[in-house]
């Protein structure tokens, strides 16, 4: 059934205007490292040389977005894509021929009836040394599942050496025990979404990773009490999102630049932490619960960047007295949009801020609706190094309005505000009328608002 | 050094030059600044030539005049600092506007010359070119010898196991995996009837032996059938350390194939890694081990490595000749059962297997005892 190989060309010429082939295998490799994977490996049925060389990429992004977009819109179709998207992953797997590899990134609708796959492509990234390893096993590609049913990441098999336990019939690894934890030394950056990390396998992140800079964890079940202490320790970034069992996080002598936290309200203790410029934080509804500026009181005076998450702006944020943060350049608020509530209570944080440059307000419509009413007006304050206010999210509310002009009347270094009407909220399924709809009337009743009041040094955006 | 010598050389230039050097022989003079953006040109600066016309750097060999111009070019824009990066990258964009062919050239004459950014921004372009495009499109674009046969070509698309051998294991897994859902309906009526735990391990014993057979068969070619055999229990033993650890994470599918019943058992008889040929603790652990294997059927399945999506590509003259492999597999195999009677009667066992065979249209059934043509 063998057909003869056809040549356009005597085998020992290249054809003149074949150019391509002049260049090196690595530069090939360069060029494939800059398509999709799936662009990618149909360049294996090109010619002979081209067969093997798209197996040598450095980066593997196991994207499925469009697949997740049509589960996203039809649950029914998990059933059947989780296979596919699953065989795509260990053909790859077993084809890749270079000795190392970047970046992995599994991105799938999986759980834990995927374990042994999920299992051999974690031991093959950690085998090849992989520096960025990312796993986004959300449900639908967008929400967080019952950590239950999560998959947990497979701590035991990768550092106690039980031999070749987990050898699969067709897996061409030879795993063990050194390779694994060599492969661990070289990840540099860690992104695990729903997928359970027990408090040994942290542990084991945090003293076998040598160079550990990047820490993410979002929707884990299994850890209680997280802690984070160290000089040694190389890690620089770490993020905990919705990790609902855990009670405590202590972040102590560690030279950590930049820390987010979101969920429930959790006891934070916060010590000697000399490099921490960068705070992301939203305990509780409120995202200020267990009275979080207490908790962050060691740091408070170095913060460069604070980000809060304030869910349900509540009445009582304006008996809240904020404290002075002297060397903030950047704050940005994340606040649940509900009814026409008031914005203006925020301004008292600003001006707790004196060297503020930057102003960031997300506006998270939960349940916006305009109402008509008298604009309020918050106490003067002159703003005096604030540059640039971005109001995202953008309704066109009285609330949204007169927070605006609260900027546009007093913040006297003021250079641009950006009004950004568009829905914060990204689902996976299409954007419906109704919802364009909403984007069109905020943006109409920005410039409504806001053009006529504008100071002329000031340059209005809205986009 | 430069500088002193461009005050003797060109005494009314304020701006220092180099000589370059291309593959057919003509000397370029370039100003230094332009011409230390590449890297290689900086390290033969840095080592002394090219300061004057007859010290000239000699540039490699993939640089001919008009890739040296268009680098050149390049590095002119690029060296002056002042640039924002919304100019920087807008001239990029126009600066790969060029063919194919001048593309190419241009990405090994900027590799040769150490220049990153460049070799980066035409390796984007080159890639840009590519995506999107099916391999017929790309060959003819970039001229590509088309030197690969049809078999090499289909690989990809179908299941890209090297060994042919493993494919038609595939095969039969994905057989197996159907007859075992039967046979979990069966358990279930049966089991209103005859609440009796013979019949399952009857079954599974029977899966048991012609998956190893399988295996023993594929990895030992099936010569004598004291080398099956051997093979065979080594093949066993093997299977029952991955089985164990399986067992441990087995886990219900999503087609929820496994019996509870099953999962309950592997978590209370966790410990054995035995060989077969002992007494009858053997039974026990054969019990958990036919158990395992009708688990680790199922996993496979979820690793998708047996998946039957992966044969749905084929055309249908390979499927067909598959399937007449399959016959003839398990045809032989068929053979081998007078060895493995033996075998488990030997061991005191009392209950016959359920050996299987192929009928005529290729699917899976079991020998009553009607019908089996040896003792």
């Amino acid at each position: 059934m063998r057909k003869r190989a056809r040549l356009t060309e005597p085998k020992e010429l290249f054809n003149a205007d074949d150019c391509i082939s002049a260049l090196p295998d690595d530069l090939l490799v360069t060029i494939l490292s800059c398509l999709t994977l799936k662009e990618a490996a149909v360049t294996s049925i090109l010619s002979r040389r081209w067969r093997h060389l798209w197996t040598n990429v450095a980066g593997l992004d196991f994207d499925a977005n469009d697949t997740l977009d049509n589960i996203a819109a039809d649950p029914k179709l998990r059933s059947s894509e989780r296979p596919k998207y699953i065989n795509w992953v260990n053909r790859v797997v077993r084809q890749h021929r270079g000795p190392t590899l970047d970046a992995v990134r599994i991105c799938f609708d999986l759980d834990k009836s995927s374990r042994s796959a999920i299992d051999n492509w974690v031991k093959f990234a950690i085998a090849k040394r992989v520096q960025r390893l990312e796993l986004d096993l959300l449900e639908n590609g967008e929400t967080l599942r019952q950590p239950t049913r999560n998959y947990t990441f497979p701590y035991k098999p990768l550092s106690q050496s039980k031999g070749s336990s987990l050898k699969n019939v067709y897996s061409n690894l030879a795993l063990t025990q050194p390779s694994m934890s060599t492969g661990l030394k070289c990840l540099k950056a860690l992104s695990l979404k729903c997928v359970n990390v027990s408090e040994e396998a942290l542990d084991c992140f945090l003293s076998t990773c040598l160079v550990l800079q990047y820490l993410s964890i979002h929707g884990s079940g299994g850890l209680k009490n997280v802690k984070v202490t160290g000089f040694e320790l190389p890690l620089k970034y770490l993020e905990i999102v919705f990790c609902l069992g855990i009670d405590t996080i202590e972040i102590s002598n560690v030279n950590l630049v930049s820390f987010s936290y979101l969920g429930p309200g959790i006891d934070l203790i916060i010590s000697n932490v000399p490099m921490l410029d960068e705070i992301s934080i939203g305990e509780g509804y409120s995202g200020l619960e267990n009275n979080v500026f207490r908790q962050l009181s060691c740091c408070l005076y170095q913060l460069e960047v604070l980000t809060l998450d304030i869910y349900r702006p509540e009445e009582n944020i304006k008996i809240f007295a904020f404290p002075v943060l002297p060397n903030l350049k950047q704050l940005i608020l994340k606040v649940g949009a509900w009814d026409d509530d008031s914005l203006l209570e925020f301004t008292s944080l600003i001006k707790a801020c004196p060297n503020l440059n930057r102003f960031v307000l997300q506006l998270i419509w939960m349940s916006p609706s305009k109402r008509r009413r008298k604009m309020r007006r918050a106490p003067e304050c002159a703003h005096e190094h604030l540059t640039l206010v971005e109001i995202v999210g953008y309704y066109g509310r009285t609330s949204d309005a007169e927070l605006a002009m609260y900027f546009l009347e007093n913040a006297v270094a003021l250079q641009k505000i950006v009004i950004d009407p568009h829905n914060q909220i990204l689902e996976r399924s299409p954007l419906g009328i109704a919802q364009i709809k909403n984007e069109e009337s905020a943006r109409r009743r920005a410039r409504k608002q806001l053009e006529p009041k504008k100071p002329p040094a000031v340059q209005l955006v809205i986009l | 050094m430069t500088e002193a010598d461009s005050e003797i050389i060109k005494p009314e230039m304020l701006k220092a030059y180099v000589w370059l050097q291309t593959s057919d022989g003509s000397i370029q003079q370039v100003e230094q600044e332009v011409a230390m953006y590449c890297p290689f040109i900086c390290q033969e600066i840095h080592s002394g030539m090219g300061s004057s016309k007859n010290y000239p750097i000699s540039l490699p060999s993939r640089v001919n005049p008009s890739m040296l111009s268009l680098i050149l070019d390049y590095c002119r824009f690029h060296q002056v600092p002042g640039r924002s990066n919304k100019e920087r990258k807008s001239f990029d964009e126009k600066f790969v506007r060029m063919d194919t062919k001048r593309l190419c050239e241009l990405t090994s004459a900027a590799d040769s010359l150490q220049l990153k950014p460049l070799v980066d921004l035409t390796s984007r372009a080159l890639a840009r070119v590519i995506e999107g495009k099916t391999p017929e499109e790309i060959r003819e674009i970039f001229h590509l010898p088309d030197d690969l046969t049809e078999e090499e070509k289909l690989e990809p698309i179908k299941n890209t196991m090297d060994d042919p051998r493993i494919r038609l294991l595939n095969r039969l897994y994905a057989r197996k995996r159907k007859e075992l859902k039967e046979r979990e309906r069966l358990k279930v009526i049966t089991s209103l009837f005859l609440p009796c735990d013979n019949v399952e391990i009857e079954e599974e014993r029977g899966d048991e032996r012609s998956v190893d057979d399988l295996l023993s068969f594929i990895n030992g070619g099936g010569e004598d059938s004291k080398g099956t055999r051997t093979s065979k229990n080594k093949k066993k033993s093997r299977k029952r350390k991955d089985l164990k650890a399986a067992s441990t994470n087995c886990t219900s599918t999503s087609n929820n194939t496994s019996s509870s019943s099953n999962d309950v058992d592997l978590n209370k008889k966790e410990t054995n890694e035995l060989h077969s040929e002992s007494g009858n603790p053997s039974l026990h652990n054969k019990l958990l081990n036919d158990v395992c294997n009708a688990t680790k059927l199922l996993d496979i399945e979820d690793d998708g490595l047996a998946a039957e999506d992966e044969f749905d590509g084929i055309d249908p003259a390979l499927k067909e000749k598959l399937d007449r492999e399959v016959e003839d597999f398990a045809r032989r195999l068929n053979s081998d059962w007078p060895e493995i009677m033996q075998e488990i009667l030997s061991r005191g066992q009392e209950r016959r297997p359920l050996p299987l065979t192929v009928n005529g249209n290729g699917s899976l059934r079991r020998y009553t005892s009607s019908d089996q043509r040896h003792k």
